[in-house]
């Protein structure tokens, strides 16, 4: 009788230590915000475009956090649907098509002599990537516009444009069956084979 | 380390593993004499011919140019100039075809030869010793010297030493079939690229100087045996002529028989890599102040019928270039050698630095891979390999877009030299499929950076607009609380002589506040009117009148003042019509300023009517007559145009204001409207102007389309209005 009296209290003591040990870590060791969510933000594509219905990326990384669905980010495309499946551990869906836009990389210019300086685009711009001032001509920071067209809408005169982006010399990607261009390869050596 | 001193002594030379044997086809153009430049009626100069930016373009369209004269300024670390090869005009500035397997176009500089090749004043130096090292680096920046070999990197910064840099290796390997471009230069100018070769061990502190050629080029090794004779710290080396030795890495292992570092430079080991045309151009740019505008080009091929190497100016368009000797009806024009060219899609595009070699291949000269045949791993690939890289599995994780694997196969050490692909039995174009996976690599790599940056930049904007509100607030409660404490204040000085004790005061106080509330309820009941609907609605006639009465005032001083304008300026002095608009509407005007004022009010005119019609339907019509109006109005002198806009923009206030107060508002607007009309539009910017105001109609249309939600809205507006 004595060694179960013994045993309990033995592991009555573990547990006690243990659970103020776990207690303890718990407070410690407190993570504010769910790590995933960060892990989610990673994966978009941080175009701040709102065509998911939440106001930026990070927060519709929380919501897909908290279960929203994962096809929501046209900017994204395929590719960030199925990196964010592979995070998540859930099925890679279609994009879904009320969400769905033109996958074209765009960047918003402004005709500039249109332009009536109203300030409007630049509160609109998420990643402030336009310049200008009250009653000045404002103009877009190609390289920081995102392309989420926030800007084209609240505009009064209509002057900005989404131009689709040209791939220049630095950027293109040897897409050679655009273009007749073969692979060269010279005839049969004369000294044959490779050097072993 | 390397021991350095034995290199000038020891026979022993290494090898590396792979490499392949293609047929040389050299012996077609090497012979000499070099050819002698010919000038183009038009050269196109890219602004950019290297690894790194453009420089910043300092000549204007139109503009002569002079034979080596600086059309771009290095603004920054990168950037290379580039100089006009030959005296002319600048025609245009403007996007060209590129010398780029992509066939995009890039920003060039097109310059119409006037034939004279009038040089610019040169100031040579025969001495170089004049010259520090700092001078001297700067002499090659500004000279526009990047390498010549292939890859184009600014010759100006390899040179300023990084680290302990014990050995200047020459590359005159030449290993890529049919190129002799370099073979004839050292042929016919050795003496010009020891010179060179000098000049860069001086800025290098003195290293060991090997130039390695290979054994392929007995003539090009004699010249330079030659001319090195005097120089003990220089030796010339004959390598076994295999494909690709000439590459850097390859090179390095070859002579000294170690291996650069995977994600490492030369200079990590001591060693600082040339090309000889490189060492060239130096040589020229110091001793006959010649920046680098033109190079030697191998033209070969079957299709050519003297192939030889010649002298080109750089810029000069290929094309012609093919026609002036000869040939014309050009297919296929591969630029560099049949392993790493590429073929031409646009023949447009000029020679530019890095050019040194042009094949017009016969019919069969060059076998194209359409007869491509699944992978059969055989293997021959990774024997071929020079940098140990396994290229069937490369081969099959490029075909999946696996980004990770290939880059945990190390795909960004491949040299892109073509060994795999010339031995594949499949003829499997494997280099362009590297190429293709490396360009999206770094794609996504471009990519991850923006979206990084774009992250940060909505956090901080976010930061910045939390912080802001912030301010506001805080701002608003101090204006609060000092409004408090003046009313306080007040009411304390007010009352202090009646009370005699706080409480008591307190109390009358309230008890004050209270009556003069009541008071003033009952002394001034709220002004009502009943409209015809039967509904109360406030009565502001009173306060309307007044105001009207003020702006009345505040019109005849403007007009006053636009009068005394007018006459100021010396236009015509029209007549002062009690209502200033009519004078506004005369005015003519022309110029482009005016214009553009005008412009202005009249989209400002636009968004405010829009604004209106949001917020009263029954403004409408109106406000559309108002805008067009407007519209049409060219100007024509400056200030009383301006005049004309401050009217105009006073008189759409005072409107604004009007149909916010519920007064009637047909009326009015439309006399304005009707005043700043009838003149005909006559420049570009008006229908500018025009189509602007279009614009903000159409959207303002659209916008209304999508608030009309309820029938009813429209009658109860009018009869607010009628009212």
């Amino acid at each position: 009788m004595d060694a179960v009296f013994l045993a309990l209290i033995a592991l009555g003591a573990l547990a006690l230590l243990f659970g103020l040990a776990l207690g303890y870590a718990a407070i410690k060791f407190k993570v504010d915000e769910d790590p995933i969510v960060d892990q989610i933000d990673q994966l978009l594509p941080q175009t701040q475009c709102g065509q998911c219905g939440y106001p930026g990326c990070k927060p519709y990384a929380k919501a897909i956090a908290d279960g929203d669905e994962i096809n929501k980010c046209p900017p994204g495309g395929d590719a960030t649907i199925k990196r964010l499946a592979d995070l998540l551990g859930r099925e890679a869906k279609p994009l879904n098509d009320a969400h769905a836009g033109p996958d074209i990389k765009t960047v918003a210019y402004i005709r500039e002599d249109e332009c009536i300086g109203c300030t409007k685009c630049i509160q609109a711009c998420p990643v402030d990537a336009i310049v200008g001032a009250a009653r000045q001509m404002h103009t877009v920071i190609a390289d920081e516009c995102t392309g989420c067209d926030l800007c084209v809408e609240p505009c009064p005169v209509d002057c900005i444009d989404m131009l689709p982006v040209t791939p220049t010399v630095q950027t293109w990607q040897w897409q050679l069956n655009e273009i007749p261009v073969k692979q060269i390869t010279t005839e049969a050596a004369v000294n044959g084979g490779s050097a072993k | 380390m390397i021991d350095v001193k034995q290199l000038l002594t020891t026979d022993k030379l290494w090898d590396y593993k792979g490499g392949v044997f293609p047929k040389y086809n050299k012996e077609q153009s090497r012979q000499l004499p070099i050819q002698p430049y010919w000038i183009p009626p038009v050269v196109r100069i890219p602004v950019r011919q290297h690894i790194g930016q453009s420089g910043h373009i300092n000549v204007t369209e139109g503009e002569r140019v002079l034979k080596g004269q600086l059309l771009t300024e290095p603004t920054h670390g990168m950037a290379v100039p580039v100089h006009a090869p030959t005296s002319g005009i600048i025609e245009s500035i403007s996007q060209g075809a590129a010398n780029h397997p992509s066939g995009l176009s890039e920003l060039t500089l097109t310059i119409r030869s006037d034939g004279n090749d009038e040089w610019r004043p040169r100031q040579p130096y025969a001495n170089a010793d004049e010259l520090s090292n700092d001078d001297l680096l700067q002499l090659i920046r500004y000279a526009g010297i990047s390498g010549m070999g292939g890859a184009g990197f600014p010759t100006e910064i390899k040179l300023t030493p990084v680290a302990d840099i014990k050995l200047l290796l020459m590359n005159g390997a030449e290993c890529e079939p049919y190129i002799s471009a370099d073979d004839t230069l050292m042929q016919a100018h050795a003496n010009e690229v020891v010179q060179g070769i000098l000049l860069m061990a001086r800025l290098l502190d003195h290293p060991v100087v090997v130039i390695a050629i290979e054994d392929d080029k007995p003539e090009a090794i004699e010249a330079m045996t030659q001319a090195t004779a005097d120089y003990d710290q220089i030796r010339v080396r004959s390598i076994p002529a295999k494909y690709p030795s000439g590459g850097e890495r390859q090179l390095i292992q070859i002579i000294t028989g170690e291996e650069v570092p995977h994600s490492g430079i030369p200079a990590d080991l001591g060693i600082v890599v040339q090309n000889v045309g490189t060492a060239h151009a130096v040589a020229r740019a110091v001793y006959h102040d010649e920046p680098l505008i033109s190079r030697v080009v191998t033209l070969t091929g079957q299709r050519v019928l003297k192939p030889a190497n010649h002298w080109v100016l750089l810029g000069t368009p290929i094309e012609d270039l093919l026609h002036h000797h000869g040939l014309d009806e050009l297919s296929q024009v591969i630029v560099g050698g049949p392993m790493m060219g590429y073929q031409l899609p646009k023949l447009s595009g000029p020679v530019i630095k890095t050019t040194n070699c042009l094949i017009v291949p016969g019919q069969n000269e060059l076998s194209s891979p359409d007869n491509q045949v699944p992978c059969i791993r055989c293997g021959s690939c990774a024997d071929a390999c020079p940098v140990n890289l396994l290229p069937q599995q490369l081969h099959w994780y490029a075909l999946a877009e696996d980004h990770e694997k290939l880059s945990e196969h190390n795909l960004n050490d491949c040299i892109e030299c073509g060994a795999c692909a010339y031995v594949c039995p499949s003829e499997i174009p494997l280099v362009l499929e590297y190429r293709q996976a490396k360009a999206a690599i770094r794609a996504s790599k471009q990519e991850q950076l923006k979206s990084e940056r774009a992250k940060q930049r909505f956090e901080s904007r976010n930061l910045r607009l939390e912080q802001e509100k912030i301010a506001r607030a805080e701002k608003h409660q101090q204006a609060a609380q000092a409004r408090l404490k003046a009313m306080a204040e007040r009411e304390q000085q007010a009352s202090a002589p009646a009370a005699t004790d706080d409480k008591k005061s307190a109390v009358a106080a309230a008890l004050a506040r209270a009556k003069a509330k009541k008071a003033g309820a009952v002394s001034a009941p709220p002004k009502t009117v009943v409209d015809e609907s039967g509904q109360t609605i406030p009565d502001n006639r009173d306060v309307a009148a007044q105001r009207e009465a003020r702006k009345a005032e505040a019109r005849a001083r403007k007009a006053q003042k636009a009068a005394q304008a007018v006459q100021d300026s010396g236009a015509t002095p029209t007549e002062l019509p009690a209502d200033s608009a009519q004078q506004s509407a005369d005015v003519p005007a022309a110029d482009n300023k005016a214009a553009r004022v005008a412009a202005a009010v009249a989209r400002a005119k636009a968004k405010r009517q829009a604004q209106q019609t949001q917020a009263d339907d029954s403004v409408e019509q109106p406000a559309a007559n108002l805008t067009e109006q407007v519209t049409g109005k060219p100007a024509a002198d400056d200030k009383a145009a301006r005049v004309a806009a401050a009217v105009a923009h006073a008189k759409a206030k005072r409107q604004a204001q009007q149909t916010q107060a519920g007064d009637s508002v047909e009326q009015p607007v439309a006399n304005l409207t009707e005043q700043v009309t009838d003149k005909p539009a006559a420049d570009d910017k008006a229908a500018r102007v025009a189509a602007a105001v279009a614009r903000a109609k159409a959207k303002r249309q659209a916008q209304q389309a999508e608030n009309q939600r309820s029938p009813d809205a429209t009658p109860r507006s009018k009869d607010q209005s009628d009212s």
